[in-house]
């Protein structure tokens, strides 16, 4: 039994043509180059638009958008970056607030709803685009460079259980690249391991593609069979945060499993729903968010713009 | 149906129960590899799946428990030792940096975790020997409880009648409160945690009282410290003074990966700990290589107990790995390389007949050394008396129509059988390597196959040998060629894809992370990429060419780390002793390509000839910052002078 009904929040899905009529004061979008980023940046309607152009795409001064634009500074904590941000913006916390986050790098992404809690904000709608496909198919990679480290995410680090017989589980949130689950698996190796993949995917074809990467790093994977899967649809947060609810639920009661670690490298709304997972319920448990962080990533990994996605978070689910 | 019997290949995915069945001793000590009632402490370190976690959750506590027939506490006495198992992937280390404070304070508190950890985690096995044959009384529990609690600082512990877990929960309490510090550091970027003892004084204090108890007098307390590599270079100093400092009964027994271990410094004024001083360093790589045959037995007896274990019959599993025998043919190899061949033209004598017509813009002549070279029936002796003809042009630099007909005559004899010493050694030097060149020539996959086979790949890692077994009985039961039932044999095609796809596995496995891995894994690739060019060369200069040597004179730092680097993670293997140098007598170091990546690129398996490289040449292939276009130019000029015609085109031939 799920302690927490993640159908209490709301979605919604636009076709490009109804994005217009979209309207926020405030709209921030991480820059990259992909199609859907930048189409819905202009097509939305808001006051205030600001870009944040991440440092791990590798953007030249030249390559930066015309917009009003901002970035972390290296080796900034994301934690400092966030409120390096807000306060440079001088954000409002009574404004109508839209984040995109298709082009955010994930750990940025884990920790804004706390962020903007934080920051004051009792709510704000987080948005998504779906690409009509990403370029390379099967082989897409978003990780360019490769994995420096794996560590825990600052601010969602639990205490975990210490004993000779306590048990560990590790839930990675999937997607298309191998290399950082394997990364992830690794570092945890005395864990029991589960894969949640997005399915449906953001597109039909997504889901088959994405267990096709899993399956070449399966040796990594302890005891990687059917069982080892999770299922959330690709492009609901929500339906994310309710399966991890209920797999971590039934794991703890039924198979005495002491200490949890997450882990999301699929799509950003995949690592939203963790994320919101993890404040909604995890917080002050023996549950850790980890991450694979890694030097660059690619910019461009899609084409088209298919749909965007809205999340309304209200910040007032989380203490 | 049976399950695969190869499916786990990794410890983690065994019980304890399960760990304990299918245990295989390297060797008739009582405890192979490493001593855990060792005083000195040992590092267990190596490559990926050398069986260093199987070995000490072997050795642990819960494993002694279930080795105990008759009293747990009195096994214990007659082992000598308690193994507290304690992977450091548990710890975190990651939550220790960082949040702007000073990296003394992180490094504190990271001490008082550690410790306090490991103490917990013997509490619990002291709780589970008294909780299972009570063996002390509650006064000297009361005792060992109550002077605990002084080793730390302000430590409450509530009255209990049962003095153990009441300690335990004033020190899980202790923990909780600095774990909660320490996680909400980045948030309130302040680390509030008091300094409750000091370093080492709780962890070997512990021992000691342990001791006091009734049957612990003489048991050491080993802390298997497994996963050291995820702990970061100043944790690992951390470590490491414990054990320059430490006091027995309290040993360590440490398991790594090689390349993380990333230091021997001490918080001890900057002392180093030194092998054989205070530690010792054990590679199971390196004892199985020392004993090749005690290593075959070991892979054996690994095969047949997990058969066993899967429900084989004991006589089946003994004669299993009969099933992978390959068909041995006869010393020319008739009918499989005919059979490789097929009906398409042969390559190699189209080839010849191109290289002499180009050398000499004489099409007869080429005819004449393509009728010297034929044996119809022997595609073998072919290659064997082409590459000859190629080696008799290529040191005189042009073409002679007389080398062919010499090679002729120089091979002709083992067609008839009549080969002398010099002919037979000419024909066991380059036989796999003409086989491989004729099964290349003609879009044939090397045939690769045979458990002796399998465990030479292997490289002494006895993980890869079962991803090897995985592979291949899986790719067998889609074929369904039951590979756990009857006597039929496995394929050679089918164990060969496993072979090949085992090999491909292991390049993407053992790659380290980050952008040192992308060096060695295009160092690697280009590595192999040349021994290939080398033995599918017209004249390969070396026989079965898999490793390289050089005096890496003018090769710099960062190119001798993505070496080293390669060797730490296995996708090299230096060989002690190195290799005299031809012409200087220095000694230059060798290198062996892993042979679990020889099927990858299409090498054999020995080590029988080398490649000597200049500093350049080893710049060329391991530097992160040689380019693909530095790299090909070397290959091409190193693999110029193996290729016919050896000589420009327009340097005069004699005809």
């Amino acid at each position: 039994m799920s302690s927490y009904d993640y159908s209490i929040f709301t979605k919604t899905r636009l076709a490009p043509i109804e994005v217009p009529s979209l309207r926020f004061d405030l709209l921030i979008s991480a820059y990259n180059d992909s199609e859907r980023v930048t189409s819905a940046f202009n097509l939305i309607n808001a006051a205030e638009k600001h870009w944040i152009v991440y440092d791990e795409y590798g953007y030249t001064p030249a390559e930066r958008p015309a917009a009003d634009c901002w970035s972390p500074l290296v080796g900034e904590s994301v934690i400092d970056a966030w409120e390096r941000f807000f306060a440079e913006i001088s954000l409002d916390p009574h404004l109508d607030v839209a984040i995109d986050i298709t082009g955010m790098m994930r750990p940025h992404l884990l920790l804004l709803p706390l962020m903007l809690k934080r920051a004051g904000l009792a709510r704000a709608t987080f948005l998504y685009s779906d690409p009509v496909s990403y370029v390379s198919g099967p082989t897409t990679t978003f990780t360019k460079g490769p994995v420096e480290r794996v560590a825990v995410v600052p601010g969602f680090v639990g205490t975990h259980r210490t004993s000779i017989n306590a048990r560990d589980c590790l839930v990675i949130g999937a997607g298309y690249d191998h290399d950082l689950v394997k990364a992830v698996a690794e570092s945890k190796r005395n864990s029991d391991h589960f894969l949640l993949v997005g399915m449906p995917g953001l597109q039909p074809h997504m889901y088959q593609e994405s267990v096709y990467r899993i399956s070449q790093v399966r040796e990594s994977i302890n005891d990687f069979r059917a069982r080892s899967l999770l299922f959330a649809p690709a492009n609901n947060p929500f339906m994310t945060a309710q399966v991890l609810s209920d797999h971590i639920n039934n794991v703890r009661q039924k198979q005495g499993i002491d200490n949890i670690y997450l882990c999301p490298v699929g799509p950003k709304t995949q690592v939203l729903g963790f994320a919101w997972y993890y404040l909604c319920e995890a917080v002050g448990t023996a549950t850790s968010l980890i991450f694979p962080y890694a030097q660059r990533y690619s910019r461009e990994t899609s084409t088209g713009l298919a749909a965007v996605h809205t999340f309304e978070l209200e910040f007032d689910a989380f203490q | 149906m049976l399950n695969n019997p190869f499916e786990v290949t990794k410890a983690v995915d065994f019980t304890n129960q399960e760990i304990a069945s299918r245990f295989v001793s390297f060797s008739s000590a009582e405890f192979p590899l490493v001593d855990p009632r060792s005083p000195i402490t040992h590092y267990l370190v190596g490559g990926k799946g050398g069986g260093r976690t199987h070995l000490m959750r072997f050795y642990s506590y819960p494993l002694q428990k279930a080795r105990a027939k008759h009293g747990l506490l009195a096994h214990i006495e007659t082992e000598g030792y308690i193994g507290v198992y304690a992977p450091a992937s548990g710890l975190d280390g990651s939550r220790f940096e960082g949040a702007s404070i000073d990296r003394g304070a992180w490094r504190a508190v990271f001490a008082q975790s550690f410790e306090t950890r490991l103490v917990m985690l013997l509490l619990d096995v002291l709780s589970d020997i008294q909780d299972t044959e009570s063996p002390w009384t509650d006064s000297a529990l009361s005792n060992f409880s109550a002077e605990l609690a002084h080793l730390v600082l302000d430590l409450h512990v509530e009255a209990s009648s049962r003095p153990l877990h009441a300690i335990r929960a004033s020190l899980t309490t202790m923990q909780q409160q600095l774990d909660a510090a320490v996680n909400n550091a980045p948030l309130t970027r302040s680390l509030s945690v008091g300094i409750r003892f000091n370093p080492g004084s709780l962890l070997f204090g512990v021992g000691m009282l342990a001791q006091q108890l009734a049957g612990l007098h003489d048991v050491k307390i080993t802390y298997m410290l497994d996963e050291l590599e995820n702990l970061t270079e100043s944790q690992q100093m951390f470590v490491n003074t414990l054990v320059r400092e430490k006091e027995l009964p309290t040993c360590f027994l440490i398991g790594a990966r090689e390349w993380g271990v990333r230091t021997y410094q001490t918080l001890s004024a900057g002392e180093e700990n030194k092998e054989g001083s205070e530690f010792r360093k054990v590679v199971p790589e390196t004892a199985y290589s020392q004993n090749e045959d005690s290593y075959r037995q070991f892979c054996i007896a690994m095969i047949t107990t997990r058969l066993r274990e899967a429900g084989l019959n004991p006589e089946a599993a003994d004669d299993w790995t009969a099933k992978l025998s390959v068909a041995r043919g006869t010393p020319l190899m008739d009918e499989t390389l005919l059979r490789a061949i097929g009906g398409r033209d042969r390559r190699h004598l189209m080839r010849l007949a191109l290289v002499v017509e180009q050398a000499t813009g004489d099409r007869e002549l080429a005819n004449q050394a393509v009728e010297n070279a034929r044996f119809d029936d022997h595609p073998l002796l072919e290659k064997l008396t082409i590459l000859r003809g190629y080696q008799a042009w290529s040191k005189a630099r042009v073409f002679v129509p007389s080398q062919f007909s010499s090679a002729r005559s120089f091979i002709e004899p083992l067609r008839q059988g009549a080969a002398d010493a010099r002919l037979t050694n000419y024909l066991n030097l380059w036989k796999h390597d003409m086989a491989a060149q004729i099964y290349a020539d003609h879009i044939n996959e090397q045939p690769y196959g045979g458990i002796d086979t399998f465990i030479d790949m292997s490289g002494h890692l006895p993980r890869s040998l079962l991803v090897i077994l995985k592979y291949v009985t899986s790719r067998a039961d889609w074929h369904n060629e039951k590979p756990f039932l009857g006597q039929e044999f496995i394929p050679t095609s089918t164990q060969s894809a496993g072979i090949r796809d085992a090999s491909g596995w292991y390049l993407n496995d053992v790659k380290p992370l980050g952008e040192l891995g992308t060096h060695c894994d295009n160092a690697i690739r280009r590595l192999g990429s040349l021994l290939r060019d080398v033995r599918y060369a017209d004249k390969p200069s070396e026989v079965n060419v898999t490793s390289f040597s050089s005096n890496l004179d003018e090769v710099d730092e960062k190119t001798v780390e993505v070496l080293n680097s390669c060797v730490k993670h296995r996708m090299l293997i230096e060989i002690v002793g190195g290799r005299q140098g031809r012409n200087q007598g220095s000694v230059h170091r060798k290198y062996q390509i892993h042979p679990m990546l020889a099927p990858f690129f299409a090498l054999g398996f020995g080590r029988r000839g080398d490649l000597t490289l200049s500093g350049t040449e080893v710049k060329a292939l391991f530097s992160p910052g040689s380019e693909e276009s530095d790299f090909q130019s070397v290959a091409k000029k190193r693999t110029a002078p193996m290729r016919a015609p050896f000589a420009p085109p327009s340097q005069d031939q004699l005809f």
